[in-house]
């Protein structure tokens, strides 16, 4: 089956906090009340025991929680009533994964069911030993537990390596908020006990290992890009320090992106590092159907962009087997530059533009699918670098959710600048010709779908390379210092002014504007075009007013809805985030 | 690949435009209740209002010049991805303004229909 029918996972892992309920400390009782009554399951050794609880969740319809591997090899596990339990008997002998399941009601010999006696303990131990107003959750030497020992529970060394997931699968039950948690002194060689503390804990933020016996960094990989949040992290105590100490917090940096400290040392500057993960665009470019994939597709444009301008070859983990890329080449000069040419040399050999080409053979070469077809044509585009932060602006995007895949649909279109030739560059194809580094526009159409693991598949990709924005000199700071630009410069409104075509002056100076008090019969024709002359009138207004440029201004009228009185309250309320180049 | 995706791509936008061009009212054919269409900064729902917003577009006459035109398909159902750039003549402007638009095309009988319409103005 194709994976793009597949996508039945969640975004948890894209860089959020994920989509957990707040947490409710009565569960605890209630969870223990219901569940209790024990059965048991032997002859499932033919697969594993969450293959064998879920066949009897699709086959019988009976859900078996808190299952258990019993010294004796059995699963024991627990059903909500006597009925389900009798139910869950009569399926007594069905065939699973080769043998025949034999079912059984399960008491223990002193009359209590010992596994309720588990569930409880284990739930007591987390209630005693979580501070709810920290958010913390104490696990330090839980084998010195008083109570835990009386219960017999580290006896067997098939117990001790039982008790971290049973406690982590009641915590993640019982939906506890926790923030820290100190595992200090547990004898841990490796994480194979609490591999699923990302997903029980996802929120959290401070983490010790102090004092166990880890001593391979590689361990960590399995939480790699799980913990998003973690911001301290303490591992002193472990022959893992005994490596390079460089290596181990590069790496540990590598694994944890949001991580600041580790054992007490900054290794990250915070403030920076949120400035970083800060949203980059303007609110005002950015269209999406709700927060989550407001949340979901900033993170992914991000992340994504910071490699494709560095890293460009470490995506192609986003892209599968059945992942399609295209490139093409809108070379329409929308505008006077003076004469100058771009040049899209290296984007024309792979340009598949279907209104231009006929031949059905070209157009599917011209569509890279799989990851090595995506890897050799990424090769061949120039290095590049997208300024989504320090030149917001410049860009814009939508993101729509695509429900068919459980997927999203990100557009985005900016301008980006050209840095470096492209790693591959075939001299056959542009002969002796010196390919000239400039700065281009683009949009591009990302389809992103979860992947079975939890993370994120980009399934199709296609971009457009065309000409940069007109008014490319708006954005610099310089520019915006000028006094001179007026209304009919701004990226909003890329209408050539008025002056006569062919007079080949330089865009943004040559609108000829009444510098300070704008009519309508200042407005470019493109806006004058898209609103009516009530709007026109009250645009006209505003700008005046608030002093702000066109682009701001028609932007604020737009979001106001064209109310008058409503502008001068967003404007209020927006006044100082504004950027300096929203003025004029 | 029993449909050749690139032809549906190509017929479907130069009958989108055409129709646009001439009389954009004749458009809600290609809609349904679940599409959406987002234009510039509005966001609509439903074939009535999809089509209310194209018709009440504050000019007359349209045209539009394709630049590119590229798709894929993308989902086993035969859903289709068309991603077009080209530019719009307003009126009696002679300056085209440039836009990028997105099809998210749904396969229903012999034909499609759009399920997402993303259209912006190139400014940046």
């Amino acid at each position: 089956m194709s994976y793009r029918g597949r996508g039945r996972g969640n975004y948890n892992n894209y860089g959020r906090g994920g989509f957990q309920r707040p947490p409710n400390p009565q569960n605890i009782n209630q969870y223990v009340n219901s569940n209790s009554i024990p059965v048991e399951i032997a002859g499932w050794n033919g697969a594993s025991m969450e293959d064998c609880i879920n066949f009897i969740s699709r086959k019988c319809r009976i859900v078996v929680s808190n299952a258990n591997i019993e010294p004796n090899g059995n699963i024991k596990g627990y059903v909500k009533s006597e009925k389900e339990a009798g139910d869950l008997l009569n399926w007594s002998g069905v065939k699973f994964a080769g043998q025949s399941l034999k079912i059984t009601k399960s008491f223990s010999s002193n009359g209590t069911n010992k596994k309720g006696n588990t569930i409880e303990t284990i739930t007591e131990f987390l209630k005693t030993r979580y501070d709810e107003p920290s958010k913390m959750l104490n696990l330090s030497s839980v084998q010195n537990d008083a109570t835990l020992n009386q219960q017999g529970f580290f006896a067997s060394i098939s117990t001790t390596s039982k008790f971290f997931p049973a406690l982590m699968k009641i915590a993640s039950d019982l939906k506890i908020d926790v923030e820290s948690i100190d595992l200090s002194n547990n004898n841990l060689n490796d994480l194979n006990t609490i591999t699923t503390l990302p997903q029980t804990f996802p929120k959290l933020i401070n983490l010790s290992l102090m004092n166990n016996n880890l001593s391979k960094l590689k361990v960590f990989e399995i939480w790699k890009n799980k913990l998003n949040y973690l911001r301290e992290f303490i591992i002193s105590g472990n022959p893992i320090l005994n490596n390079d100490l460089n290596v181990v917090k590069l790496e540990i940096m590598r694994l944890f992106p949001r991580l600041i400290i580790l054992n007490g040392e900054v290794l990250r500057n915070e403030p920076k590092l949120l400035e970083n993960l800060k949203f980059p665009f303007n609110s005002q470019s950015m269209m999406f159907q709700d927060n989550d994939i407001h949340n979901i597709s900033t993170n992914f444009i991000t992340n994504f962009y910071n490699l494709w301008d560095t890293n460009r070859s470490n995506l192609l983990q986003l892209y599968q087997d059945q992942s399609q890329f295209s490139v093409s080449v809108d070379m329409s000069n929308p505008h006077d530059l003076n004469g100058q040419q771009i040049d899209f040399t290296y984007y024309l050999t792979n340009s598949r533009n279907l209104s231009r080409i006929s031949a059905s053979k070209l157009k599917m070469q011209k569509l890279f699918t799989g990851k090595d077809q995506i890897a050799n044509c990424f090769n061949q585009l120039p290095k590049s670098k997208h300024e989504l932060i320090e030149n917001s602006h410049l860009f814009s995007m939508e993101a729509f959710k695509y429900n068919q895949l459980n997927g999203i649909i990100i557009n985005l279109h900016g301008t980006f600048k050209e840095t470096g030739h492209p790693d591959v560059s075939e001299p056959k194809k542009y002969g002796r010709k010196k390919v000239s580094l400039m700065e281009k526009g683009f949009d591009r159409c990302f389809v992103i779908i979860p992947s079975p693991d939890g993370g994120m598949i980009v399934a199709s990709d296609m971009l457009v390379i065309r000409y940069p924005t007109i008014f490319k000199s708006d954005a610099s700071p310089v520019a915006n210092a000028s006094p001179s630009p007026a209304p009919g410069i701004p990226p909003v409104a890329p209408s050539p002014p008025v002056a006569a075509p062919g007079m080949n002056q330089t865009p943004g100076m040559t609108a000829a504007p009444p510098a300070n008090s704008p009519g309508i019969n200042d407005l470019p024709p493109d806006i004058k075009s898209m609103i009516n002359v009530t709007q026109q009138e009250l645009l006209v207004k505003v700008l005046l007013e608030t002093n702000l440029n066109l682009q701001y201004g028609y932007m604020l009228c737009e979001q106001s809805n064209w109310d008058y009185q409503t502008c001068t309250i967003n404007f209020k309320n927006s006044v100082n985030s504004l950027p300096l180049n929203a003025y004029r | 690949m029993s449909v050749d995706f690139n032809s549906v791509a190509t017929e479907f936008t130069h009958f989108y435009y055409q129709t646009f061009d001439n009389d954009r009212n004749q458009l809600g054919n290609l809609y349904r209740e679940q599409s959406m269409l987002t234009f510039e900064t509005s966001q609509l729902q439903g074939t009535k209002d999809i089509v209310e917003k194209l018709a009440s577009l504050p000019f007359q006459k349209v045209a539009h010049r394709i630049s590119t035109l590229d798709a894929q398909p993308a989902s086993p159902n035969g859903d289709i991805l068309v991603m077009v750039t080209g530019e719009l003549l307003i009126d009696d402007e002679k300056n085209p303004q440039r836009y990028s638009q997105v099809f998210h095309l749904i396969p229903e009988g012999s034909s499609y229909f759009v399920f997402n319409d993303i259209f912006r103005l190139n400014y940046s």
